[in-house]
């Protein structure tokens, strides 16, 4: 086991299925959802957020204290996002460092993220990205993203540079022979992460290994 | 299942002996055969090693139904 719930912020917390790692500067950073351990049938968690964990060697993970976000009245804990846990949870956090040397400085980390506000509180979704100069300070960039597609379950993102575009894969959610509704992969590209175009099913199963019935979705809740 | 035209998956799936269920752990549930296949998560990234390669560890959801009929 890597990684527990076990910091006292967390006792009401479980550690979700999504995150991401990147060794920099002789560390291994490791941003991880948390979620409500409460889970109604049929809906999502009470809360979701990403926290972050460092190691020096992939095995033993420390929490540092960070400072930048309050939950439940403390701020001495290591989660990073969202800004304001009363106001919204944020699903399927993927983090990712850009490396394209035309990246602002500022903008160097980013998260594509799916949004769910509490209501009333004006907050849009469903879909956003956030950047950051470190991965840990995060904030919305100025132009509203177009085009993204879902980021609920973990998507993968990256800088292709045969295209010299943003190259993007997430799931969804498609109308099979008629009938019933199944996830596959799709994708799309962008050339500065703000629009994004063209999107097209990626990766799909064939029609004659599947089969479902009429007006049921054979995925399992999420 | 086809990845961009290449077949992984075996079109046929086979019905679940006695002796399977013996050994599954649910036992209540069973493998449908030719139900569809979710595709969650793809995590897809350029492979560097090699110029123009691309590598998706993606998870492969497949579907099952409850023996006494439930789902």
């Amino acid at each position: 086991m890597l990684l527990q719930a076990d910091a006292a912020w967390e006792k009401r917390l479980r550690v979700g299925s999504y995150g991401t790692v990147a060794v920099e500067d002789g560390r291994v950073r490791l941003w991880y959802q948390v979620s409500g351990r409460e889970n109604p049938p049929g809906k999502n968690p009470g809360f979701m957020g990403v926290a972050y964990a460092e190691s020096a060697d992939g095995i033993h993970f420390r929490k540092p204290i960070l400072g930048l976000v309050e939950f439940e009245g403390s701020r001495q804990i290591n989660l990073v996002l969202p800004a304001d846990p009363r106001l919204l949870s944020i699903g399927g956090g993927s983090v990712w460092r850009d490396d394209n040397p035309a990246c602002p400085p500022q903008e160097r980390y980013k998260s594509w993220q799916k949004v769910y506000p509490e209501p009333g509180t004006g907050i849009f979704g469903p879909h956003r990205i956030r950047v950051s100069r470190d991965g840990l300070h995060w904030q919305l960039p100025e132009k509203r993203v177009a085009g993204l597609r879902a980021a609920d379950t973990q998507p993968a993102w990256f800088r292709d540079p045969r295209l010299g575009r943003y190259v993007r894969y997430s799931r969804e959610w498609v109308q099979f022979e008629g009938e019933g509704k199944i996830r596959m992969a799709s994708c799309n590209e962008s050339a500065d992460i703000h629009d994004w175009q063209g999107m097209f099913i990626s990766l799909q199963p064939t029609s004659g290994t599947s089969r479902p019935r009429s007006g049921r979705n054979w995925m399992r809740p999420a | 299942m086809r990845v961009q035209g290449e077949v992984w998956v075996p079109a046929e799936q086979k019905e679940p002996t006695a002796g399977d269920r013996e050994a599954a752990p649910d036992q209540d549930q069973a493998p449908m055969p030719g139900a569809p296949v979710d595709i969650y998560g793809p995590e897809v990234f350029p492979y560097t090693e090699a110029d123009g390669v691309y590598v998706a560890l993606l998870s492969a959801f497949h579907n099952w139904e409850r023996r006494d009929g439930g789902s």
